[in-house]
C-alpha cells in the first residue's frame, strides 16, 4: 500500500484528498486550471431529480477567513448530470479515480429516485446531503433530528447499491446523536461538516448582503468547529469519516486525520487557489515523509 | 485560463479613489481579449474570494486595469508599488464581439468606463462615438478622454452635478441619437435604463455585467449568475456572468425591477 492510499467503505481511493461538493462543480470545468487525475477522489455538485433553478443573486459573500453562500443547490438535474457531467468523469475514473456523486432532495422519495437512478451509472459512491430543507415536513433540515435522519439513510440505503457517504450538518445541538442515528440507518462513511448558518449585513444599506438573508458559512472560520465535530464522531462511530471545514493547507488536512478522519475535502480554499488541492496532496506526502510515516493511516486518531 | 504571478509595472493614482495598474503577465495577456475580465487575488487569506476586475487594456506582455477603491481588496492594490508582485487569474468569461456597424456608441458609467477602453482602439474610428458618466468634474481624472478622442470621433460626458460636460446621466447624453450597435458598461440602473432604450429602438447592443463571485469564472460555484431569456418566450434561466458573461446580449439579459 502507498503512503498516501487510503480505503472508505471497501472503496480504495489513491489519496485521501477530494474536493467538497458544490465547490467544483462536476471536476471536469478544473481540468483547465489543474490535473484533477492528481485526487483520491472527485465530488460533484448536488444534484436532484428534476432541475433546481437555485435563490436570488447576490449568493455570496465575504467574511473574515470565510464566506457565506445560498446557492440554493441550482442544478440541471440527474438527467443532465448523467450525460453530461458523469460522462465527462469517465476518463478520471478509468485512469483510478473514485467518482462521488452528491444527492440533493426536498423529500425522502426524491432522495430515493435519485439513488435509484444512479445506481447503473459508472459511479463508485453517493454522497447524500441531508443539509437540504425537508419540505413536507415543515422545511427544517433532514440532518437536524436525529429520527427524520435515520429514516431518510435506511429508505435511501433500502435502494442504493453503491457505498453510500451521509454528509451531516453541524447546525444541530448534539451532532453525535446524529452521527449514531445515520449510522445506525446504514450509512456506510459520514462525512462532516457541512457548512453553517450565517449573515451579513450592509450597514450603509442597511440590508442583509444575501438575497436569502442567511447563508451557510464556510472556509478556515469553521475549520475549529469542524474539526472539533469530527473528533467527537469520530470517538463515537464505526464507519469511517470524511472531515471538512475550513481546510486551506495540508497542516489542517492532517490535523483532521489526527481527529479521527480517514479522508479529506476541500471546498472554499479551492476558491482562493485552483492549486490548494494538489498543494495539500503534495503537502500531506512530504509530511508523512519527513515523519517517516508508512502510510497516512498511521496517524489517524492518534489525538 | 491560468494562475500567473504578476509583477507591477506602474500604480498611477488617477483621482482620490481611482487608480491604474499596469502589470506585466505574459501567460494570461497573451489570451487576452478585449471585455474579459481578471481576478485579483488579496496577499492576506483573511479575504479569500477573487477579485474580478476588467481587463482595460492589453499591450503585448502587459495588461492595464482601472480600478476604484470601495473595499479591503481595492484599497490593498492601491498600494501596490512598481515591482510588487500580485497573484492574479485569467482571463475569464466572454468579451465583446467588434462588429462592422456604421454607427457605434460606447457608453460608460463610472468605472465601468474601464473595459470600453481596449475596445475603442478595436472599433473603426469614424464610425464609433463616446459617451461617459460620471458623478463630478474630478473623475475626468480616469475617463481617459484624450485617448478615446484620438481613437474615436467624439467623446461627450455627463456629470451628476453638472461640474463639467452636461448635467445629468449618461443618458441625457444620448439624447435621441441613433445607433447601430450599442457597447455598455456601468451601474445598474444605467443598464437598466439602457436597456429600456435599447429595446424601445430595436438596437443591438452589448453590456459588461458585474456580479458577486465565489470562484472566479472556473463557474463551478454558480455565485455569479443573471437572468437569461430562453428563446423569444417569457421564460428565463439563470447563466453565469463568469463564463457565459460578463458580456451579454442587452436582448437576453432581465433585470429585476
Ligand atoms: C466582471 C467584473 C468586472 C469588474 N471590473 C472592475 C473594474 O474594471 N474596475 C473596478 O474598480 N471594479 C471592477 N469590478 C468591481 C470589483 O470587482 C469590486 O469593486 C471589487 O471586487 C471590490 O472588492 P473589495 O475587496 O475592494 O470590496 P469589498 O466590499 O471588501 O469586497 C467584499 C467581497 O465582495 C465582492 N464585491 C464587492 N463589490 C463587488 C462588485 N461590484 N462586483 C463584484 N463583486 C464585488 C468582492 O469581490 C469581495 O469578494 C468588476 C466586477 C465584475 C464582476
Ligand atoms: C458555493 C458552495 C456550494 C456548496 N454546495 C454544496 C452542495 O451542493 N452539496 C453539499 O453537500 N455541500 C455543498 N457545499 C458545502 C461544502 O461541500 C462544504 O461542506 C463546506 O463548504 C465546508 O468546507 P470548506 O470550508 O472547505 O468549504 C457548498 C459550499 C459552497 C461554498
Ligand atoms: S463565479 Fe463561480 S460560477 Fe461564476
Amino acid at each position: 500500500m502507498s503512503r498516501l492510499e487510503v480505503s472508505l467503505a471497501g472503496v480504495k481511493l489513491r489519496n485521501p484528498v477530494m474536493p467538497a461538493s458544490g465547490t467544483f462543480g462536476s471536476g471536469y470545468e478544473m481540468s483547465e486550471v489543474m490535473n484533477i487525475h492528481r485526487l483520491g477522489a472527485v465530488v460533484t455538485k448536488g444534484v436532484s431529480m428534476e432541475p433546481w433553478l437555485g435563490n436570488p443573486t447576490p449568493r455570496v459573500a465575504e467574511t473574515t477567513s470565510g464566506m457565506l453562500n445560498s446557492i440554493g443547490l441550482q442544478n440541471s438535474g440527474i438527467e443532465e448530470l448523467i450525460k453530461i457531467d458523469i460522462k465527462s468523469l469517465q476518463e478520471y475514473r478509468q485512469k483510478g479515480g473514485v467518482v462521488i456523486v452528491n444527492l440533493a432532495g426536498h423529500t425522502i422519495q426524491e432522495y430515493i429516485q435519485v439513488a435509484e437512478r444512479l445506481n447503473s451509472e459508472s459511479i463508485d459512491m453517493m454522497e447524500l446531503n441531508i443539509s437540504c430543507p425537508n419540505v413536507k415536513e415543515g422545511g427544517a433540515a433532514f440532518g437536524t433530528d436525529p429520527s427524520v435522519a435515520e429514516k431518510v439513510v435506511r429508505e435511501v440505503k433500502k435502494v442504493c447499491t453503491k457505498p453510500l457517504i451521509v454528509k451531516l450538518t453541524p447546525n444541530v445541538t448534539d451532532i453525535v446523536s446524529i452521527a449514531k442515528a445515520v449510522e445506525a440507518g446504514g450509512a456506510d462513511v459520514i462525512s462532516l461538516i457541512n457548512t453553517l448558518m450565517g449573515a451579513r449585513i450592509d450597514i450603509e444599506k442597511r440590508q442583509f448582503v444575501l438575497a436569502k438573508k442567511y447563508g451557510g458559512l464556510s472556509g478556515p472560520a469553521i475549520k475549529p468547529v469542524a474539526l472539533r465535530m469530527v473528533h467527537q464522531v469520530a470517538q463515537n462511530v464505526k464507519v469511517p469519516i470524511i472531515g471538512l471545514g475550513g481546510i486551506i493547507t495540508a497542516e489542517d488536512a492532517i490535523e483532521f486525520i489526527m481527529a479521527g478522519a480517514t479522508a479529506v475535502a476541500v471546498g472554499t480554499a479551492t476558491f482562493n487557489n485552483v492549486n490548494a488541492l494538489e498543494n495539500i496532496i503534495d503537502g500531506i506526502n512530504t509530511w508523512c515523509e519527513n515523519h517517516n510515516i508508512g502510510n497516512i493511516m498511521e496517524i489517524k486518531g492518534v489525538v | 485560463m491560468i494562475r500567473e504571478v504578476a509583477k507591477v509595472v506602474s500604480n498611477n493614482e488617477c483621482t482620490s479613489d481611482v487608480y491604474e495598474l499596469k502589470l506585466l503577465v505574459p501567460g494570461i495577456a497573451k489570451d487576452a481579449k478585449v471585455g474579459q475580465f481578471v481576478n485579483v487575488y488579496c496577499k492576506n487569506q483573511v479575504n479569500l474570494l477573487p477579485r474580478p476586475i476588467s481587463i482595460s487594456e492589453i499591450n503585448g506582455d502587459e495588461l492595464v486595469l482601472l480600478c476604484r477603491a470601495v473595499g479591503v481588496g481595492t484599497n490593498e492594490f492601491r498600494d501596490l508599488k512598481e515591482n510588487d508582485e500580485i497573484v492574479i487569474m485569467g482571463p475569464v468569461g466572454h468579451g465583446f464581439t467588434i462588429c462592422n456597424e456604421q454607427r457605434i456608441a460606447l457608453v460608460g458609467g463610472g468605472i465601468g468606463i474601464a473595459p470600453l477602453v481596449e475596445l475603442a482602439k478595436l472599433l473603426p474610428k469614424e464610425s464609433t462615438s463616446v459617451y461617459l458618466g460620471i458623478g463630478k468634474k474630478e473623475e475626468v481624472g480616469f475617463i481617459k478622454e484624450e485617448l478615446f478622442r484620438k481613437e474615436c470621433m467624439g467623446v461627450k460626458v455627463a456629470t451628476m452635478d453638472g461640474t463639467y460636460g452636461t448635467k445629468g446621466t449618461v443618458m441625457d447624453i444620448l439624447g435621441d441619437e441613433i445607433f447601430d450597435m450599442i457597447y455598455a458598461c456601468g451601474p445598474l440602473p444605467m443598464l437598466k435604463a439602457l436597456k429600456k432604450y435599447v429595446d424601445k429602438n430595436n438596437i443591438k447592443a452589448e453590456f459588461s455585467l458585474e456580479e458577486r463571485m465565489g470562484c472566479g469564472g472556473l463557474g463551478t460555484c454558480l455565485s455569479c449568475v443573471c437572468k437569461i431569456k430562453v428563446g423569444d418566450s417569457e421564460k428565463w434561466e439563470y447563466k453565469k456572468v463568469c463564463s457565459y458573461g460578463p458580456v451579454v446580449d442587452a436582448k437576453e439579459v432581465l433585470f429585476d425591477e
